[in-house]
């Protein structure tokens, strides 16, 4: 079980910038999701841990040994790793018992010691006699399930993932989850899941690390992410949130405060130590306005749009010439239609550390 | 060959899963500095084919633009515009754009009923069709040339053979066109049929709602669409007719018709070895009408923008009442073609004395038992040629495997630097490659004190020079089909290059390798530009064994290689098409 120290890495192909100065340091035994939309250098920067690519600039160190940046350059072949590829990359000439048990052939484990640990593994991930098979006769959920035996019976001190649930059903991501889940807690191995999908990046990681264009935005435990994101990006992926403009921001309290919204006085949360300042950007969620009842305040809104959302009505609204937009949740007992006026009031709002 | 070596080297059940272990899967610590296996082995492989294949052509333009050291631009315009030369420039310009232009109309008419039309029996009509590009081009030269004789077996039973005493009328220009362009027109029918496939079905449905009939629609949406493919495979005809040693001598040195590879030929037989600065820039010059060549018909396939997206499925015409004629003039034209020269071919080699009628006192087997038994320099031949080119397969396999790692998965400058001289050398008339290699390897090797010209070694070299690019093509296929993860998985296990390179790569494309070593094996067993002029007295291949067997005036026995030479093509053919469902689709030229 090994850290992962990721510190100051750049990366170009072909003169175009595809990591800038990404620091990430993460601890032995974490679960930790890398998430960003596509093309946000999350691939690039695990194929920098693994070392099929080496960084322009910076270090990585993995169990406190720099293993690539001022001039080593450990291979991938020595890094003691186990990767799970999002094609599962299963050998097809090779049974699914020899794709499980390469690792320990190259390194040279006895045939009986090697066939124990293989059927262990196969037995761990509930494939226990398919290891005469050959990957084509498989499923993709149990092609899925030997690449992940393969990294079980290596015995990997940290294991990487790419992006390994994209080829599967829907209905065969949430028991994959849940199979990912219980391996890192058998093995305690250091995981670092990459991913395009937050509810899954939010489900099974112990912090996510989001990236955007080539840069960490925040690294943070999947609450933080929700309640506190660090700049408008993270605000805006995260939970289907967005980011309104405020004026007036005065602490009230040392992570509390109150900013002008729509000509209303909102109580809003903030890092400690934030000051006071003219314009605020709030961060709010669907989930952080409701329908204000007759005795309080509440800001008075136009209803742009509905979509039905099963549970809830989700509901695109605007204040009267003004551009900021909202959305809230609506429940079904509560009817209204494009045009309707409504009066909502702020249950809960963030004021962003840094600005838009 | 020091490659080789290096490659020998070699619902379900909710268990509860193992408690880590504290021992890992023992494995070398990570040590600083490496020995990089993998920068080593490219590097021996650049070296090899740099050695083998640039390093004679560079010394081959050397010599040509200065045979005393220093460039002699006097002399060179001197040797240019002799009229010996210019003549055969023109002959071998002449000659090549007429094939071209011929192979091209077959070709395209060919790839047009096969991909389009509800013809019968096609994939035994394309086998056929196909054929002449695996049978050695002395062996059908020859096999046209009894057909058409005076005493011409077949035609004279027609009543249909040349007068005696009238000159053979394959004997000039029009003959080398002919056959040049039967003998090619299955490279144009290969390359225009697989860009026809790619024309994406829909365009071609678009165009029929509109109201295209079959005609229109050829001209306007189907050919414009398959420009490029059909400029390419112009190219390969015309690369293919200016090096084609054997149709070029069969018929163009009796009808006393040059053509630079003739008078290359001709005049390394005259003056041996003292000629080669002149033969060098005659070399150079054919090179280059080869190159220009290609760059025009790359230039011309790049005009206008075809890309196209969606993919191409398959569209049958039916031809109604014109199926039978169709029909009828397409095994008429393999009947013509193929059949009536090869069966005229046979019934010359049953015969004792080249001219006589077969009858049942005339038929003889002696002239088989000749070649097999009797003859050692024919034994001798096909003996050379078959481990010659089994090692020349082994080794070229094994290179490309390697090579096509390094171009599919690392992309240096180097591993393309490779390419471009496998490709250049195979482009390059096995004639032009000849000279290359005589000149390079005339003097003693460094160290080692000995020549090894006039020893199959210098052959060896040839084929492993011009013969690479033709290895690595379907290799390159085979690792295009594999994600590169594949490898990575394997490093990530631990496994180091060579390791890698024979657990996972070789096993993976291994049944795109084997097409590629069937295809070098056939074409090598079959060549004869590039051993023609490095063949001796005791190294011989079963190439030029006909053409000197031909000019001794052995025509029976000539005949008789030939037809064993057809046969041993035909039963590869057939034996590799037997496991064909297991290789890679579109590697064996000769399946639809």
């Amino acid at each position: 079980m090994s850290d992962i120290e990721i510190n100051a890495v750049c990366k170009s192909f072909d003169g175009r910038k595809v990591l800038s100065d990404v620091t990430l340091s993460i601890r032995s035994g974490e679960f930790v999701a890398i998430l960003g939309p596509s093309g946000c250098g999350k691939t690039t920067l695990l194929r920098l841990v693994a070392g099929f690519e080496s960084p322009d600039r910076g270090t990585i160190a993995l169990g406190g040994t720099t293993v690539a940046g001022v001039g080593r350059e450990v291979p991938p072949e020595a890094r003691d790793l186990g990767i799970v590829f999002q094609s599962y990359a299963l050998w097809p000439h090779m049974t699914v018992a020899g794709n499980v048990g390469y690792r320990m052939k190259v390194a040279g484990v006895p045939v009986a010691e090697r066939e124990r640990r293989v059927a262990e593994a196969l037995e761990t991930v509930g494939l226990a006699g398919l290891g005469d098979r050959r990957p084509a006769a498989l499923s993709g959920g149990q092609r899925q399930r030997v690449a992940l035996a393969r990294c079980l019976a290596a015995r990997p001190s940290a294991v990487l993932l790419d992006e390994p649930l994209a080829n599967l059903d829907v209905h065969l991501r949430a028991s994959m989850e849940e199979e990912f889940a219980r391996f890192h807690r058998a093995t305690g191995a250091t995981m670092f899941y990459i991913t395009h999908d937050q509810a899954e990046a939010m489900a099974l990681a112990d912090r996510v690390a989001v990236m955007d264009r080539g840069r960490l935005m925040q690294f943070a435990a999947p609450a933080e992410l929700y309640r506190c994101p660090a700049n408008p990006m993270v605000a805006g992926f995260i939970g289907e949130g967005y980011v309104i403009e405020a004026e007036g921001f005065a602490p009230t309290g040392p992570e509390r405060g109150e900013a002008n919204l729509l000509g209303q006085r909102v109580p809003v949360r903030c890092a400690r130590g934030t000051g006071a300042r003219r314009n605020a950007w709030i961060s709010l969620h669907p989930e952080s306005l409701r329908p204000a009842s007759d005795a309080e305040p509440g800001l008075s809104l136009r209803v742009l749009r509905t979509t039905y959302r099963g549970a809830f009505t989700r509901v695109e609204a605007a204040p009267d010439g003004h551009p900021a937009r909202f959305s809230l949740n609506l429940p079904q007992h509560h009817p209204v239609r494009a045009g309707d006026s409504i009066r909502v009031t702020l249950d809960d709002g963030w004021v962003l550390p840094e600005a838009a | 060959m020091i490659l080789v070596e290096d490659m020998k080297t070699e619902g379900r059940a909710q268990a509860p899963l193992a408690p880590p272990r504290p021992s890992p899967v023992p494995r070398p610590a990570p040590r600083a500095a490496r020995l990089p296996v993998e920068m080593l082995v490219l590097v021996l492989l650049a070296a090899v084919v740099l050695l083998l294949s640039f390093a004679p052509l560079l010394r081959l333009g050397w010599t040509a633009i200065a045979p005393g050291g220093v460039p002699d631009l006097s002399r060179l315009a001197e040797m240019l515009t002799r009229p010996r030369v210019l003549t055969a420039a023109g002959n071998t310009l002449f000659v090549a754009l007429g094939a071209t232009a011929l192979a091209l109309v077959l070709g395209v008419v060919a790839a047009i009923l096969v991909s389009f039309t509800d013809l019968r029996a096609k994939s035994v009509w394309v086998f056929g069709f196909v054929l002449p590009l695996m049978i050695p081009p002395q062996v059908m030269a020859l096999a046209w040339v009894q057909a058409f004789s005076p005493n011409s077996a077949i035609l004279g039973g027609l009543g249909l053979a040349p007068a005696p005493g009238m000159r053979h009328p394959l004997y000039s220009a029009g003959g080398i066109i002919l056959l040049l362009g039967i003998y090619n027109a299955p490279l144009v029918f290969l390359s225009v049929r697989a860009a026809l496939r790619r024309v994406p079905a829909d365009l071609i449905e678009a165009a029929r709602a509109a109201g295209a009939r079959a005609p229109m629609l050829l001209r306007t949406v189907v050919l414009p669409l398959a420009a490029p493919g059909i400029w390419a495979s112009a190219a390969l005809a015309f690369v293919s007719a200016i090096g084609n040693f054997g149709i070029q001598a069969m018929l163009g040195i009796p009808a006393r018709y040059p053509t630079l590879i003739t008078l290359i030929y001709q005049q390394l037989n005259n003056f041996g070895p003292s000629a080669l600065s002149d033969l060098a820039l005659l070399s150079l010059l054919l090179a280059a009408l080869t190159v220009a060549g290609i760059a025009f018909a790359g230039w011309m396939g790049r005009r206008g923008d075809v890309r196209t997206s969606g993919l191409g499925r398959r569209v049958s015409y039916r031809l109604g009442r014109a199926r039978l004629l169709v029909e009828l003039a397409a095994w008429g034209f393999l009947i013509a073609t193929m059949a009536l020269p090869l069966s005229s071919l046979f019934l010359t080699s049953l015969v004792r004395g080249y001219g006589q009628p077969l009858t049942a006192e005339t038929l003889t087997f002696a002239n088989y038992a000749n070649a097999l038994l009797h003859h050692a320099a024919i034994r001798g031949a096909f003996f050379t040629s078959l481990w010659l080119t089994a090692l020349a397969v082994v080794v070229l396999t094994a290179m490309a495997v390697t090579l096509g790692w390094f171009i599919t998965w690392r992309r240096g400058p180097l591993a393309r630097l490779i390419q471009g001289s496998a490709d250049l050398a195979y482009a390059l008339p096995g004639v032009v490659i000849g000279i290359a290699m005589i000149l390079f390897f005339l003097r003693p090797l460094p160290g080692l004190g000995f020549s090894i010209y006039g020893t199959v070694w210098i052959i060896l070299a040839a084929y492993l020079a011009n013969f690479l690019a033709l290895a690595l093509r379907p290799v390159l296929g085979g690792f295009a089909q594999i994600e590169r993860a594949m490898d990575e998985a394997a490093r990530i296990d631990g496994a180091g290059f060579l390791r890698r390179l024979w657990d996972i790569s070789w096993p993976m494309v291994a049944p795109a390798a084997a097409a590629g070593a069937i295809i070098v094996f056939l074409t090598a067993l079959n060549e004869i530009q590039v051993s023609i002029l490095l063949v001796s007295s005791s190294a011989r291949t079963i190439g030029p064994m006909i053409i000197f067997l031909e000019e001794a005036g052995s025509s029976t026995l000539a005949a008789a290689t030939g037809c064993l030479m057809v046969v041993l093509v035909l039963a590869l053919m057939l034996g590799v098409s037997a496991f064909a469902r297991r290789l890679p689709e579109g590697v064996l030229p000769w399946r639809d």
